[in-house]
């Protein structure tokens, strides 16, 4: 688990505040559009939109909940966008290809794909910000809680229900005690993204 | 859903995203420093406008006060008319109209001044719209030599 900084409270409204803020959170945020979204340029940019979301609404920010949280839910609003965009474009791109040959893998996409990040990229997008914010980045119930806009009280469930839908993807059977990656790891190409748009917007 | 796959699972997300997560943040670099910029152009806009707008309400008053009127086309007929005047008079081989202008600008503004003095002492009206008012310093000197030469 990555350690987290200590940082001192944070002014809003304070530009030198939010360079600061900026500094020490903008690499720990793409992590988590990385685990969610599964390609760098994706992440770099929706990474990016999520600062100018939060510049824009930052004299407005109430210290009560922390920054980095607060950074997170926007950046997860961007990232559900985002994926909805990029469904939309997959299934066009579909119909488009409709009785044609169909390509084959560009060998780039697969490059640097492990399983872990094609199953989170297929699981719905707060799912695998809960696993992410949870197993990688150390957040609390409260801080996941406000990252993910939902009751702190039901954020053990989802972590729960997020991982058992994530060893699903993996190809374990989640009732047998993990015993690593199955044999049906990896077969899946990039385009067979399950489309679960309102099972995402649930969370 | 056991210790194990937690572990598992913690490890695979830190040998992906660590390399992503360890690298230095340029705030120079940002994109909301686009926005920053933006809005401070804006800021500086605003400063511009208020500063000619306070420019533009000084100039108004001067005239006003010059010409006696608040009517911008009072002002400009009266010069216009003065300047006329002061080229007719102009004598050959006499170069320059300023001072034939500025002394009816000056003369006019003593004729102003005593009218609202006399509406002052008639009524509360002529107090209300400054009758009263001594008006502007160069309104108050004594008429120049050039005042009883023009027609």
């Amino acid at each position: 688990m990555e350690p987290r900084p200590s940082t001192p409270a944070y002014q809003p409204g304070s530009l030198y505040d939010f360079d600061r803020l900026y500094r020490t959170s903008y690499p720990r945020i793409l992590g988590t559009l990385m685990g969610v979204l599964g390609e760098r340029a994706a992440a770099e940019d929706c990474a990016q939109e999520t600062f100018v979301n939060a510049f824009r609404s930052w004299k407005s920010w109430k210290p009560d909940a922390p920054a980095e949280a607060w950074l997170h839910r926007i950046a997860l609003n961007i990232a559900i966008s985002y994926r909805r965009r990029a469904r939309l474009r997959e299934v066009g791109e579909l119909v488009r290809r409709l009785g044609r040959p169909e390509p084959g893998s560009d060998p780039a996409d697969l490059v640097g794909r492990d399983d872990l990040v094609k199953a989170l990229r297929r699981i719905p997008a707060p799912q695998a910000a809960a696993i992410v914010l949870r197993h990688y980045h150390g957040y609390s119930n409260r801080e996941i809680a406000v990252a993910l806009g939902t009751p702190e009280r039901t954020v053990g469930s989802r972590i729960a229900a997020a991982k058992r839908r994530l060893q699903r993807e993996l190809g374990a059977d989640p009732a047998d005690s993990f015993t690593g990656p199955g044999p049906q790891m990896g077969t899946r190409g990039p385009s067979d993204v399950v489309i679960d748009e309102g099972r995402e917007a649930t969370g | 859903m056991t210790a194990k796959f937690d572990q598992w699972l913690e490890d695979e997300l830190g040998r992906t995203l660590t390399p992503i997560v360890s690298q230095p943040a340029r705030p120079g670099q940002a994109r909301y420093q686009v926005t920053r910029t933006h809005r401070l152009s804006i800021g500086r806009k605003a400063v511009v406008s208020l500063a000619t707008a306070t420019m533009a309400l000084a100039a108004s008053a001067v005239l006003a006060a010059a010409s006696g009127s608040l009517n911008p086309q009072a002002w400009g007929q009266q010069v216009g008319s003065a300047v006329q005047e002061c080229k007719t008079d102009l004598q050959p081989g006499l170069h320059g109209i300023g001072a034939c202008v500025s002394a009816f600008a000056r003369q006019h503004g003593q004729q102003m001044q005593t009218q609202h003095g006399a509406n002052g002492a008639n009524g509360a009206a002529g107090q209300k719209h400054g009758g009263n008012h001594p008006g502007p310093p160069w309104l108050r000197q004594q008429p120049s030599p050039e005042v009883s030469s023009t027609p």
